[in-house]
């Protein structure tokens, strides 16, 4: 048996060489580091961060496969990767208070929260890039594993702990349905490298029996992820119970990452059978949108709101990937990068609130927020009128090419659909606005959380409550949380900004749809 | 192709024929005195008393847990350096060395973090 | 030869699935699922997949069933209702499983019994080999051999962020009084410098009495 080494392009993938050489330096600077852990970590994970974000910068505009096939080096994947990054590095700021990574009282642990979340970052530039089904599947792990860790990370509350469990849970569940399906299309094509299934799909498997279960069951696994109805129960439960920060984050990357492979997949691999899986997916996009709509139109906590919202927004884009067009592909990159500024704006915002006010992320804590705290009142005003798709914003700008996209492919009742339901979701956008802008304050209710919650599981022998360092890492009200505030203007000013003059995102997102054009009918 | 395994199969068979039967004969022929001490799930030492919510500690769970993630480090190695004379090349040596060093940070990040030692 | 060990493996892997759910005691549960999994090992085999089968057994049927039991003990024998207690759920469960496997029969039908009477697919010598899985794992699939890597160090980082201990700083160990409440701890926040302190001294006393 002889071995061939096969050719590596080091320069195409030093996106992932830098990440995993930073998530190294992040885990052992963290435990090397007890006293300004917090200092020296963020320094290396804003480092990393930054260094994988100008390497892809830098790479932009090749295309060509690296390591056998592997992966598929194009602006798709580098988009994909781009839009992680960016929340990586919104996110790393707003974990600095965060409990489940201060842990008052105890051993800081900021060196494992951003290195799991750079890990994450990892998996989803993997992912965003894979041409292989044994990659998609790896990488698609690498992604969630952290995130089931960070989700749980707050073992002091019950409520996080059970987040963990859930997302574990329902995570793996969809992970199990997408092995399955990627098995049968295995199976069937015999291949897998999506080019060679392609081939093969293409050359009278259209039809196939275990290809098609193939397609259903990757499809229900990869909606799991991209929490499309009806797979998005999990959605409100863990996006609540999960610390702010990671709820972030796994509301925009992991949509992007995940959408970014569903494309690639679905064009590329699958193509051939695009008769097959539209009308399915199209039925889904409709359902979701409804039912992330209806649903979120009783929340009272904001972050449940954003979960219901996501569903919603999920099902707009993926109205992108039924159109098969790259006119649909184009809108689709659009609206993720959108989606990625206007939900960063308001989690920053929801972040602050949390830890000032005693109601939590509950739509109370938002009320008067207008008088009181105008830089935070802004941009979540801004945030929720972009996620509602009024004109001026990003948000309508996406709405508005999905429709376009959807409209080109015969789907006009997509796009009907897509605008009723941004006729509904304004009733609650707009609440959220009512509240923060025509309500008075609410009562300040005294932080009873001041004092550590028991951890979870523990007993109180071996759990003692160190009031001290409580007392002293709960919020002072009115802090500037520079680091927080910064980040949402930039996200809430950018959200403006491609409302406006969206032809620089227009121009990036269509050469991540030319990426694909070879396989686009 | 199933040829080759016909040893494991006749050790697999043997093994269960013999260790069948002499269960089976020790029942059979065997004097019966039941007494308490017998009667125990483990008869060295101090009494052991078994109930339905008896619980390990979560220590013996962190180090199987560890032990886990190293198993199957070992079951990625095994194929690897089953070619590594094979292939006689640097680049295999420098992958192999990449997989073992993420390891290797693994193994510092959970000493330093006490996962090993015994509490 | 190759029929018998088919339906022993074939048998024992799902008379072990069936008896993991049906048998009450996890522990029993668990050994039926070592079984499951030794016999969908000895299955891997006669698909020529032999180093999968090592690896099954190894890894599943070894260390995870290990963590299974840990687990099973940990969590103690919960008297669970051996009928799912959702009423709409019981019903519905049993019904998507038989559509399910109904889906999943049609499309096995449908292409996979063409093959019923070959003799199964023709491999080259070696096939299946460790050294078959090394070239690959070097050669096609690089990245995926080294994400596997890097998924393992982050579980062994998420294992101990969620399961480890949680070391406290030697300030709050001190000021454990045994059966002060959380309430009068809070209230006692803003005089806990001097509370810790003036406990300190009275620490290494009470560490010598539990040692002693």
């Amino acid at each position: 048996m002889t071995f061939h080494a096969p050719h590596i392009d080091y320069a195409g993938l030093s996106p992932v060489i830098a990440l995993t050489a930073g998530i190294c330096a992040v885990l052992v600077g963290g435990v090397f580091s007890a006293r300004r852990q917090r200092l020296v970590v963020s320094v290396l994970s804003l480092t990393t961060v930054a260094v994988a974000a100008g390497l892809c910068i830098w790479q932009w505009g090749e295309r060509e496969d690296l390591v056998a096939g592997a992966l598929r080096l194009d602006e798709l994947g580098l988009a994909g990767a781009l839009i992680a990054i960016l929340a990586a590095a919104v996110v790393i700021p707003l974990s600095w208070r965060e409990p489940a990574a201060e842990r008052p009282g105890s051993e800081p642990r900021h060196g494992e929260f951003q290195a799991l979340l750079l890990s994450s970052v990892l998996g989803m530039v993997l992912l965003a890039q894979a041409q292989n089904l044994v990659v998609l599947f790896v990488s698609l792990e690498l992604l969630s594993v952290p995130l089931y860790v960070l989700c749980g990370s707050a073992v002091r509350r019950t409520q996080s702990l059970e987040s963990g469990l859930k997302y574990l849970i329902v995570g793996s569940l969809g992970s199990a349905t997408l092995l399955y399906g990627l098995a049968f299309i295995y199976g069937g094509s015999g291949s897998t490298d999506f080019t060679t299934i392609r081939d093969a799909v293409g050359s009278g498997l259209t039809d196939d029996p275990l290809v098609l279960i193939g397609i259903a069951l990757a499809a229900t696994g990869l909606a799991f992820k991209i929490s499309i109805a009806p797979f998005h129960q999990w959605t409100p439960d863990v996006y609540e119970g999960a610390p702010t920060p990671v709820t972030a984050f796994m509301a925009v990357a992991t949509k992007a990452a995940a959408f970014c492979v569903f494309v690639r997949f679905f064009e590329v691999a699958l193509g051939p059978a695009v008769d097959n899986w539209q009308p399915a997916l199209a039925v889904l996009a409709a359902v979701s949108i409804v039912v992330g709509n209806i649903g979120a139109l009783g929340q009272s906590s904001l972050k449940r709101l954003l979960g219901y919202s996501g569903v919603a927004q999920a099902g707009y884009m993926l109205v992108g990937i039924v159109c098969a067009s790259a006119l649909g592909v184009n809108a689709l990159v659009f609206y993720l990068a959108a989606y990625t500024l206007m939900n960063l704006a308001a989690f920053a915002v929801i972040v602050v609130r949390e830890r000032e006010s005693g109601y939590g992320d509950g739509i109370k804590a938002f009320e008067g927020l207008g008088r009181d705290r105008p830089d935070l009142a802004w941009p979540l005003t801004i945030a929720m009128l972009a996620l509602a798709g009024l004109p001026a914003t990003a948000g309508f700008m996406g709405k508005l090419y999905l429709i376009e996209a959807a409209v080109d492919a015969d789907y006009t009742w997509l796009g009907v659909a897509i605008a009723i339901g941004t006729m509904i979701s304004l009733a609650y956008y707009l609440r959220v606005v009512a509240a923060v802008w025509m309500r008075p304050a609410a009562e300040p209710l005294a932080p009873e959380g001041a004092g550590m919650p028991a951890m979870a599981g523990g007993s109180p022998e071996a759990d003692p409550l160190p009031s001290l360092a409580a007392a002293t890492a709960a919020p002072r009200p009115g802090t500037r949380c520079l680091a927080i505030l910064v980040p949402a203007w930039l996200m809430a000013g950018a959200t403006i900004f491609f409302g406006v003059l969206p032809s620089p995102l227009v121009d990036w997102a269509s050469h991540a749809g030319g990426a694909l054009t070879p396989f686009l009918a | 192709m199933l040829h080759s395994y016909l040893p494991v199969i006749v050790f697999a068979g043997l093994g269960v024929i013999v260790g069948g039967t002499l269960a089976m004969v020790n029942g059979l022929i065997g004097p019966r005195r039941p007494s308490r001490a017998k009667d125990d799930p483990y008869e060295c030492g101090l009494p052991s008393e078994v109930t339905r919510t008896f619980r390990f500690g979560i220590s013996f769970y962190m180090i199987a847990m560890l032990f886990i993630l190293f198993d199957i480090e070992v079951v990625f190695l095994y194929p690897v350096g089953v070619i590594l004379r094979a292939a006689h090349s640097v680049f295999v040596l420098v992958e192999v060395i990449v997989f073992v060093v993420l390891l290797m940070v693994a193994l510092i990040y959970v000493w330093r973090r006490g996962a090993l030692d015994w509490r | 030869m190759v029929q018998v060990a088919f339906f022993v493996g074939a048998i024992g892997a799902t008379g072990g699935a069936l008896a993991v759910i049906a048998l009450r005691n996890p522990f029993y549960s668990v050994l039926a699922l070592v079984v499951h999994l030794v016999s969908l090992a000895g299955l891997f085999l006669l698909l020529y997949a032999q180093f999968v089968a090592a690896a099954q057994v190894v890894v599943y049927a070894g260390a995870v069933m290990v963590l299974y039991v840990f687990v099973a003990a940990y969590v103690g024998a919960v008297e669970e209702p051996i009928w799912e207690p959702i009423p709409g759920q019981r019903f519905l469960a049993p019904l998507l499983a038989v559509a399910l496997l109904v889906e999943l029969t049609i499309a096995i039908l449908g292409t996979g019994l063409t093959a019923l009477d070959s003799e199964g697919p023709t491999v080259h010598a070696g096939f299946g080999t460790p050294a078959e899985i090394g070239n690959l794992l070097l050669e096609r699939f690089l990245v995926v051999f080294e994400a596997a890597s890097m998924l393992l160090l982050i579980a062994a980082v998420g294992a101990v962020v969620l399961a480890g201990r949680r070391t406290t700083p030697p300030t709050s160990s001190a000021s454990r009084p045994g059966s002060a409440g959380s309430g009068s701890e809070v209230a006692a926040g803003p005089h806990a410098p001097t509370a810790t302190s003036s406990l300190a001294p009275a620490d290494p006393p009470s560490a010598a009495e539990q040692g002693g």
